[in-house]
């Protein structure tokens, strides 16, 4: 209540509540106040003004507490800064920068940032060339990114999106990454899951977890991923590069339409607000790769958007796939086959992706996606029942050995120069009789080898980096197989 | 009736003093009103004897703080070790 003296003294105007309407307020008074600045309520509640009426002033509230009629209000002449800094790392926090958990202690950080800044112009931007690894083979294979590229991962509602997310940040992580997991709006089970996930793979010192669940109110939900984005800025300028997750943005959407509707906007396409790609929009354009005093930085983001029965032509699907420079599609038909992930090759884009990798991998991922549009047109055949021909046969069991080798345990990460090494095995001539178990077992011993040796890493990375196509790989593959720990080609 | 749709659309000052008001304060008030905020205004009185003297106004959104209680606040936060001087001499 102090506090709150003090602000009508310091600032000379004071407000009275005239409506409440859920967690949309309408004061009178504050005469000079400004858009987006905070309020604070005689109960000690905060509030962010929503827009400026005639004679009232619209106010969000970020409390579930009511607010009565007749309270007053106090202006702050601030807009909504978060606490950032490194203190924040290995800590799940809710967008304003406290601890998630009330009862854990954080350290306070030196900085705050505002919430809501304007992305940076093209000046400061810089082309995307250094690859992103997710150690996901048919990500990086078949769908290739780039740090600082902005990725949309899109799919129905359980079909593998957070493991495979999951799974990503761990390895961005322990390669050294900032990783921000932006939860939004999900159950409080999910956070915590999220939480021990990354502190079983021993990567929690490099993550920050920004979460809210479903019962927090709409305005703080809202605030989520800005709060995360703020966060990443503060690494980018420090000279880092980021991972940010925003998982999802379709809930972020339906939050976002609520408060719109509660404040009267008049509703568009199925009932969203007309500005709803801008709201989206400003989020995604803060990432990219960016040129720092250091050097170059870059917030790579992928945003979550969930479909309904697989419908990629949605409101919010479109406008966010738009906003990217990809996406990857997590198809329910391939879950339902058992395949993890379930990512659809066919169907996902890298518009970026590709001109960060070198030639040999950008060979195989051609090479791949005529073989797998040729194995899915000889499925087709397949099904009528006919006699096969011997390149029929072949086409077809090479085509499910390598849906195989791409199936990946949530838990296994594959890095990425290790994943054409295995696909020369299956794919040369020489090791054709390879059964696909051995074919899984050398890869995970080579997985093993490459991250325990560093001699062993020197000759894979060689090999991939300076051959110039698939075919110099696959000589090299073919020359002298027992470099890479295999005995002969067919044991 | 008529009484009060004639004030219905009228600006409202918000005065909070510390005791309740006699007749002179009242006259008193209602005079400052209408010389500094004019005919057209309407002035309701509040009592918060936390304020110990002095008053608050309100009008169309600005708050004006000239209350006893304030005062006192900002001298012990500026001659905090002058008073506390004082005290220790008095005691």
């Amino acid at each position: 209540m102090d506090d709150f003296n003090k602000l009508l003294r310091e600032t000379g105007e004071i407000g009275i509540v005239r409506e409440v309407a859920g967690i949309i307020v309408y004061a009178s008074g504050l005469p000079e106040i400004t858009p987006d600045e905070l309020v604070v309520f005689e109960n000690g509640n905060l509030g962010q003004v929503f827009s400026l009426k005639e004679d009232l002033v619209e106010i969000l509230t970020f409390s579930n507490n009511p607010i009565k009629v007749g309270s007053k209000v106090a202006r702050t002449t601030k807009v909504l800064e978060i606490p950032v800094g490194r203190q924040l790392l290995g800590n799940v926090i809710d967008p304003f920068g406290k601890a998630y958990d009330a009862t854990k202690r954080m350290r306070k950080t030196s900085e705050t940032r505002s919430v809501e800044t304007a992305a940076p112009g093209v000046m400061k931007r810089k082309t995307i060339r250094r690859k992103f690894e997710t150690g996901v083979s048919i990500v990086d294979l078949m769908v290739p990114l780039g740090r600082g590229q902005r990725q949309l991962v899109i799919g129905d509602r359980k079909t593998g999106k957070t493991n495979f997310l999951l799974q990503t940040i761990a390895y961005a992580a322990a390669q050294g990454d900032i990783c921000i997991y932006a939860v939004i709006g999900k159950n409080k089970m999910d956070i915590k899951r999220a939480e021990e996930y990354f502190i079983a793979a021993q990567v929690m010192q490099n993550v920050i977890i920004v979460a809210t669940s479903s019962e927090d109110p709409s305005a703080v939900i809202y605030l989520t991923p800005y709060s995360a984005m703020t966060i990443a800025e503060y690494f980018r300028d420090a000279g880092l590069d980021v991972l940010i997750v925003l998982d999802d943005l379709s809930s972020h959407a339906k939050f976002y339409r609520e408060i719109s509707l509660i404040g009267k906007r008049f509703p568009g396409r199925d009932s969203y607000p007309g500005d709803m790609f801008h709201i989206h929009a400003k989020l995604l354009e803060r990432a990219g790769n960016f040129k720092v005093e250091k050097g170059e930085a870059a917030i790579t983001c992928l945003p979550v958007v969930e479909t309904l029965q697989g419908d990629l032509a949605g409101y919010i699907q479109t406008n966010i796939m738009s906003m990217t420079d990809g996406h990857i599609y997590f198809d329910s038909n391939i879950f339902s086959q058992g395949r993890r992930p379930s990512i659809n090759p066919f169907l996902s884009v890298t518009r970026v992706g590709r001109q960060t990798q070198p030639d040999s991998k950008r060979s195989i991922s051609r090479e791949l996606l005529t073989f797998l549009t040729l194995f899915d047109k000889m499925q087709n055949i397949v099904h009528f029942g006919s006699e096969l021909t011997e390149s029929v046969r072949v086409i077809i069991e090479t085509g499910n050995k390598i849906l195989q080798l791409f199936d990946q345990d949530a838990n296994k990460i594959i890095p990425s120069n290790v994943q054409p090494i295995i696909l020369s095995f299956l794919w040369g001539q020489d090791f054709r009789g390879m059964e696909i178990a051995k074919l899984i077992y050398l890869r995970d011993k080579m997985t093993e080898m490459y991250q325990k040796d560093s001699n062993y890493q020197k000759l894979i990375d060689d090999i991939v980096l300076k051959s110039n196509s698939f075919n110099e790989i696959l000589s090299h593959v073919k020359e002298n197989p027992k470099q890479f720990g295999i005995d002969n080609a067919q044991n | 009736m008529t009484n009060l749709k004639k004030i219905k659309n009228k600006e409202t000052v918000s005065i909070v003093i510390a005791i309740p008001p006699t007749e002179k304060i009242n006259e008193e008030i209602s005079s400052f009103v209408r010389s500094e905020f004019g005919e057209d205004v309407v002035f309701e009185i509040s009592v918060k004897p936390e304020i110990l003297g002095g008053a608050i106004l309100i009008f169309e959104g600005y708050y004006r703080d000239y209350s006893l209680a304030t005062k006192l606040d900002e001298a012990f936060e500026t001659k905090r070790e002058e008073i506390s001087r004082v005290m220790d001499q008095e005691a």
